[in-house]
């Protein structure tokens, strides 16, 4: 078990500043013994130390007792203030420049946001109107599928359609019995808002077969395509004005009829 | 009706024994100890003034008694006196404030400062072999003082055990401390061989220790 070296007094004097002698003397043995102890962080040097500086500190007292002059607080605590100032009057700056920061930062982005919202309330006026301009487009265009369908059938049979009035409206049908039918009319009388167009296939036997109700456009012209498989022998087919919206019989006149020779 | 007899000696027995109150309180808030040196160090930290300046109050004398004997000049105590103080104000936060007295820390970082200054003046220790800040890191404010023995004695006391110590002893620890003069130096300023030099130094210093610790 190894003893630490007995320094006594060398603690003092090495914080005194004192320890000293040349290479090989007691005082520089002492002086590098004790320095390479504390840089090895020797607990036993450390504490030892400790005590020495109360010991060391204690020596001032031997001084003569003297009083500064008032002065010296007075200017002291003169150099304080300016600096507490100094960090005072940076951090106040600071704080203002960050709120002043934070506030316009906060009306530019309100105000783009107002922007923002005022650009998507029109972009989605625009998609509806879009969307409505596109069920439209796609309504028409299974219209028209559906009318080149029927027309374009080899089996399709053109029916010319007569008027049953006064006013002489005219029309073509085209009967396809796996398809449906497609009635071209023109000249006809606007039906009003409490009528509606209605076209009637008509069987070789039975009642009249619902094919659909119709409007026409402001100049009486209407395309009319009725989709679906027809099972009856077809005499021929018919337009009624029929009131309201229309029905599965037929309750209102005749406007058009069309038979065929011998049946389709 | 009840009759009130009003005594007049009861009611002078009654005002002594407010006055008696009343001075008791005053002698027991006079003789009541103001905070401890560290906690004022921890308002100090916080940018406390009125801390700084009761610091000030309690230790600013003994710190300039040390400066002055060792810079021989007032105004330059004054100005160490003031680079001290603002040292302390500067590394408050760093203070161990656990510790019951800073005026140890103070003593010696004034002492290091005076001692620079005599040296920068006069260049008569270029070349020592160990100089001053190496043995007082000022820059840790921690200073690895005990402290408590500090608090306990106070300066009258401390002082009285410096009395213990007789005149040569005295005489030699005061020339290492003040005139920071390495023992080889004290021998050739007294003329006394290095032997003598060395045991009334360490006499001195065990007295001290003895006394203190």
């Amino acid at each position: 078990m190894s003893t630490h070296p007995q320094l006594g007094e060398a603690y003092e004097l090495y914080l005194l500043g004192a320890l000293d002698g040349p290479e090989g003397s007691e005082g520089a043995a002492q002086r590098e013994l004790l320095r390479a102890h504390l840089s090895a962080g020797c607990a036993e040097c450390s504490s030892g130390l400790k005590r020495a500086h109360a010991v060391v500190a204690a020596i001032a007292l031997a001084a003569p007792e003297a009083v500064p002059g008032s002065g010296v607080k007075r200017e002291l605590l003169a150099q304080l203030a300016p600096a507490r100032n100094s960090r005072f009057r940076f951090a106040f700056a600071a704080a203002w420049t960050l709120v002043l920061g934070l506030a316009v930062s906060s009306a530019w982005l309100w105000h783009r946001s107002a922007g923002l919202e005022e650009q998507t309330a029109s972009l989605e006026t625009q998609r509806n109107q879009t969307q409505v301009a596109l069920r439209q487009a796609e309504r028409e265009a299974a219209h028209l599928r559906a009318v080149t369908e029927i027309i374009g059938r080899t089996d399709t049979r053109a029916l010319a359609v007569k008027s049953t009035g006064a006013a002489p409206p005219f029309g073509q049908a085209f009967v396809s019995r796996e398809r449906g039918v497609v009635l071209i009319a023109g000249n006809l009388t606007p039906a009003g808002a409490d009528h509606t167009y209605e076209l009637w296939i008509l069987p070789k036997t039975g009642a009249p077969v619902a094919a659909g109700t119709f409007q026409t456009d402001s100049s009486g012209s209407v395309v009319h395509a009725y989709t679906g498989t027809i099972t009856a022998d077809v005499a021929g087919v018919a337009v009624t004005l029929e009131p309201g919206k229309g029905g599965s019989a037929p309750k209102g006149p005749i406007v058009m009829v069309a038979k065929f020779a011998n049946g389709a | 009706m009840p009759r009130v007899t009003i005594c007049y000696s009861n009611v002078r027995m009654l005002v002594y024994a407010v006055l008696l109150c009343v001075g008791a309180f005053l002698m027991a808030a006079a003789s009541r100890p103001g905070p401890r040196d560290g906690e004022l160090m921890l308002q100090i930290a916080q940018g406390d003034q009125r801390a700084f300046s009761t610091i000030y109050d309690r230790h600013s004398r003994p710190v300039f008694a040390s400066l002055l004997r060792i810079v021989r000049e007032r105004g330059a105590a004054e100005d160490l006196l003031q680079e001290v103080f603002l040292s302390l104000w500067k590394h408050a936060a760093r203070y161990d404030h656990e510790a019951e007295s800073v005026l140890p820390w103070l003593l010696v970082i004034g002492r290091n400062r005076a001692l620079d200054k005599v040296r920068s003046a006069v260049h008569r220790y270029e070349g020592q072999a160990q100089p001053i800040d190496e043995v007082f890191d000022l820059r840790d404010a921690r200073a690895n003082f005990e402290s408590g023995i500090w608090h306990d004695q106070s300066v009258d006391r401390i002082r009285a055990c410096m009395a213990q110590l007789n005149e040569k002893e005295r005489r030699v620890l005061e020339l290492a401390y003040f005139e920071g003069l390495s023992q080889s130096e004290i021998s050739s300023q007294l003329g006394e061989p290095m032997g003598t030099v060395k045991t009334w130094t360490r006499n001195g210093l065990n007295k001290l220790r003895k006394a203190l610790l």
